[in-house]
């Protein structure tokens, strides 16, 4: 058993990322519809992947704000629309005149993104929007991480809304980084480390 | 008789194929995923199965939507079927190539044998062109309507191996629609969307 859990939507795509070498071993998977079944105790990370069924999450709220009261380290990529996140605003897409509207930056250096630049965020194979293509407003007292061109937030942590921590992404899955090449591949597992040490380090400041 | 029933996951990218401004109003209901295996499909024409859907909930579903098909029913099917849902239908994975069109002298992977069936009065082959993920060998009498060059399709309407009427498509759109990414997709969704309520179903 895994000390990190992903609430797989068991799609096609999804079985098969979660079946990746960097991910298998790493990251237990469990059928969201499990959730209710399921003991999050178990665990000290809890990745909810962007095609999860926010009908559903909006009706089991309680469990993800209980486990995150707990302090547990959340992640989250996809587009919010349901209110089911604590903190979390609905997404809202970026008008886009130029692919230079989809440019990110990393405006505060953070584990999760050591090692990778801006344009490798932005661009793959000279294609830009891969990561962000609109951003939520971010809850009081979030850090923002990254940001598009027009400065809206597209990555923060929000370690103030619940005793636990949340990393919310708005974008594709960054487990979908899981084969990238070059410096992306990074990603995953740095992602994955740094939700460990944040709980750690959340336990050190509870004891 | 209801026209066009859509399923709905909940997820983001459904929601704004589903329930957006651009498309809300061809779907006449939307039957919410984890109870479509014990819906009661026959008020629908016609339904619609999204792709990137959750596969247990479509595979407990799959003998209603038979019962439904052997009833007359038409079923409009996008996306992956890699353990396949539907009669006859036999799917093959296929590597995906997301980047053919960055190189200058590509050539569109697909076409159309049969240019003047009533679907291309509402999209072109080209706005059926992003990428694809696999392909179907659809079942003899079906008609391939958008293929690849070795035959197999993308594309393909089946009204010989049940009683109803499949529509099976292995693209993606409302995913990459849902996603605010891929402009073909929209351009496929305005043209497909349209034929489906107009002609398929009219």
């Amino acid at each position: 058993m895994a000390d990190i859990a992903c609430l797989s939507m068991e799609t096609y795509f999804q079985r098969r990322q979660l079946a990746h070498p960097t991910l298998k071993n790493e990251v237990d998977s469990i059928d969201l519809y499990k959730l209710p079944r399921c003991d999050l105790s178990r665990y000290i990370g809890l990745v909810v992947p962007g095609l999860a069924d926010q009908e559903f999450l909006l009706e089991q709220r309680h469990l993800i704000r209980a486990w995150l009261d707990a302090g547990g380290v959340l992640a989250f990529s996809g587009q919010l629309f349901r209110p089911w996140l604590p903190g979390g605003r609905p997404f809202v897409p970026t008008t886009v005149r130029s692919f230079r509207d989809y440019a990110v930056r990393i405006v505060c250096s953070h584990p999760v993104f050591d090692g990778v630049t801006d344009d490798d965020l932005t661009f793959r194979k000279g294609v830009a929007g891969f990561f962000a293509r609109g951003h939520h407003p971010v809850p009081e007292g979030a850090e923002v991480l990254v940001r598009l061109s027009g400065g809206e937030p597209v990555v923060y942590i929000d370690r103030v809304t619940t005793a636990g921590t949340m990393f919310v992404h708005a974008g594709n899955d960054i487990f979908g980084y899981a084969d990238a090449e070059g410096r992306c591949a990074r990603l995953v597992p740095q992602l994955l480390a740094w939700m460990r040490t944040e709980s750690a380090n959340r336990r050190t400041r509870v004891v | 008789m209801i026209r066009l029933a859509a399923v709905y996951s909940g997820a983001s990218v459904h929601h704004r194929s589903l329930r957006g401004e651009r498309y809300k109003e061809l779907f006449d209901e939307l039957i919410y995923l984890p109870k479509l295996a014990a819906a009661d499909l026959h008020p629908f024409r016609g339904i619609l199965i999204p792709c990137r859907m959750h596969l247990g909930l479509l595979e407990a579903a799959r003998s209603n939507l038979e019962t439904y098909l052997q009833g007359g029913g038409v079923v409009i099917a996008l996306g992956e079927q890699p353990m396949p849902l539907l009669p006859g239908v036999t799917w093959e994975d296929r590597e995906t190539n997301f980047w053919w069109w960055l190189d200058p002298d590509a050539t569109s992977p697909l076409h159309a044998p049969r240019a003047d069936h009533s679907l291309f009065r509402y999209l072109r082959v080209e706005d059926a062109t992003w990428h694809f993920h696999g392909v179907f060998h659809p079942p003899p009498g079906a008609e391939a309507l958008i293929c690849t060059d070795d035959g197999a399709s993308v594309v393909y309407v089946d009204s010989v191996t049940t009683a109803g009427t499949m529509v099976i498509s292995s693209l993606d759109p409302m995913y990459h629609f849902g996603s605010y990414f891929m402009p073909a997709a929209e351009r496929f969704l305005d043209g497909f969307l349209h034929w489906v309520v107009e002609e398929l179903l009219a």
